[in-house]
């Protein structure tokens, strides 16, 4: 197997630097300390993207934005437009797919190419990334990194040894190498608390965790000690899924309120205009769950999540919101909130179901008027049709997602 | 040539098939007075998607006040206008 993992390199901000370029701008974005971020006022004010320069005067992805001008206060904030991120996802993977039939979008920047059935007629790997890379920042006015391998993690590892703009092979023979000397928090899947963890038992390089002993990981960290096991020493069988055969496992929607909500009435109604907004996606998917979770944050940035395993499956607003509602009173101790959001897993995808007891009677009327809301929003907009609450407020009937919830973000790992 | 990217009017022929072809356009000058150029010769037409934005780009050459010129101008698809592009 042959896998290409190609990866834009700072995505949004080159995007909007190769824009700007192409809208008549005079200032490449890429070599001042720039950020994408979003509006400060909406307290959407974080960085999402940041230019090299930007990195070299310490700047991070996630911070403040106030944090970040602190650092650099002639800082350039561009905001983020996601209309442009799309187009220029859409071609890169034109791009990709005249190479190779089976493409994974993994994520809006990244994707993974099994080369393996089209090598016989583009020949050699490299010479083949070498022209990608070319025809990327030719074509479209951005770099990319990309990264060989035989498997889906071994060619993602690769593609981030060293940035921007190049290519990287990383065969198994090359692991020692390339790989294990990396420091542990590196390797992909091995996050933030899993890398404090193994500190903890003196695990800092990839070789070190690849060197442990399989028991321990599993009694460590469970199945996840597992993977990241093997991940350690280059396993990963997954193979790579184009992406209308990934099966979705869950939906979730959340938002950042502009104010602090301490009020009751004000956090359901955000909640339900988030349930109409996974609900919504949730039939479009044609898929019903029974796993419905909130979570929310506060003003303090202290996070809670609670979840309901219900004993039925749905597909209705009202269902989910009536669930998600019971939840939110749990898991809300009156604090001023931020930041809530909502999600629903465990989906069933047959049109069988169990019929329930205590089933109200108006189940079915409901399915069809979410049937008949969904139409309608789909043919007039997400504003033409809303519910009584929602009526002369700032509020918005659906909230969550970018974009009309149209924006794909993250592929997810395949099955 | 130097980056100028001016929105411009124009007039322009869409043929049946193949893409349109500028005819004349209209820009302003940096004292403030309109004029008006006739594109006489069409060199080159590339099709370009810097960043994701599909554009078509004209090599084109006309009498400006007498002098020969080369020029380019830009047509971008999606947002249905033209731009002065380089000059």
């Amino acid at each position: 197997m042959i896998i290409f993992h190609i990866d834009a390199n700072s995505a949004y901000l080159s995007w909007s630097a190769a824009a700007l370029l192409e809208r008549g701008g005079t200032l490449d974005l890429r070599t001042v300390p720039s950020v994408v971020g979003g509006s400060q006022a909406s307290r959407h004010g974080i960085v999402l993207a940041k230019s090299i320069p930007a990195k070299k005067v310490g700047i991070k992805t996630g911070e403040s934005l106030f944090e970040a001008r602190q650092k650099y206060p002639k800082l350039l904030v561009v905001p983020p437009d996601y209309d442009l991120y799309m187009n220029c996802s859409d071609a890169m993977y034109g791009i990709l797919r005249q190479y190779s039939p089976l493409i994974q979008r993994y994520s809006i920047d990244e994707c993974f190419v099994d080369y393996t059935a089209s090598a016989h007629r583009f020949g050699d790997p490299l010479s083949l990334a070498e022209r990608i890379r070319e025809r990327m920042r030719r074509e479209l006015g951005f770099t990319v990194n990309i990264g060989i391998s035989c498997n889906k993690l071994l060619a993602k590892m690769a593609s981030e040894l060293e940035k921007p703009d190049r290519i990287h092979t990383l065969f198994p023979e090359e692991i020692e190498s390339k790989m294990w000397p990396l420091p542990v928090a590196e390797l992909f899947m091995v996050g933030r608390a899993t890398a404090a963890r193994l500190a903890r038992i003196n695990i800092r390089t990839i070789g070190e965790l690849a060197a442990m002993d399989r028991h321990q990981l599993r009694v460590m960290f469970k199945s996840h000690g597992e993977r990241i096991g093997q991940y350690a020493n280059g396993i990963d069988p997954s193979p790579v899924v184009p992406n209308d055969r990934i099966v979705q496992k869950g939906i979730g929607n959340s938002m950042t309120v502009f104010y602090d909500v301490t009020d009751r009435r004000e956090l359901l109604a955000y909640l339900l205009s988030l349930c109409e907004r996974a609900g919504a996606r949730l039939r479009a998917l044609g898929a019903r769950a029974s796993l419905v979770s909130v979570w929310l944050r506060t003003d303090a940035f202290i996070s809670r999540q609670h979840q309901r395993q219900l004993y039925f499956y749905t597909d209705q607003t009202s269902e989910i919101y009536r669930a998600a509602a019971a939840l939110m009173e749990e898991c809300w101790l009156g604090e001023p909130i931020r930041q809530l959001g909502v999600g629903l897993g465990s989906l069933s995808r047959t049109d069988q179901e169990q019929i329930s007891f205590f089933d109200s009677e108006k189940a079915s009327d409901l399915r069809s008027t979410d049937m008949w809301v969904d139409r309608i929003r789909q043919r007039y907009g997400d504003g033409a049709i809303m519910r009584g609450v929602f009526v002369n407020t700032t509020l918005k009937s659906m909230e969550g997602g970018v974009n009309e919830g149209q924006f794909l973000t993250m592929g997810g790992y395949g099955p | 040539m130097k980056i100028v990217a001016k929105p411009v009017d124009a007039v322009a022929v869409f043929k049946g098939t193949g893409r349109p072809l500028p005819y004349k356009f209209r820009f302003r000058e940096e004292d403030g007075t309109d004029r008006e150029v006739q594109v006489e010769r069409i060199f080159l037409v590339e099709e370009r998607r810097i960043a994701g934005i599909r554009t078509l780009l004209y090599d084109c050459q006309s009498a400006v006040g007498g002098v020969q010129r080369r020029y380019q101008l830009k047509y971008l698809i999606q947002d249905c206008r033209w731009e002065l592009y380089k000059i």
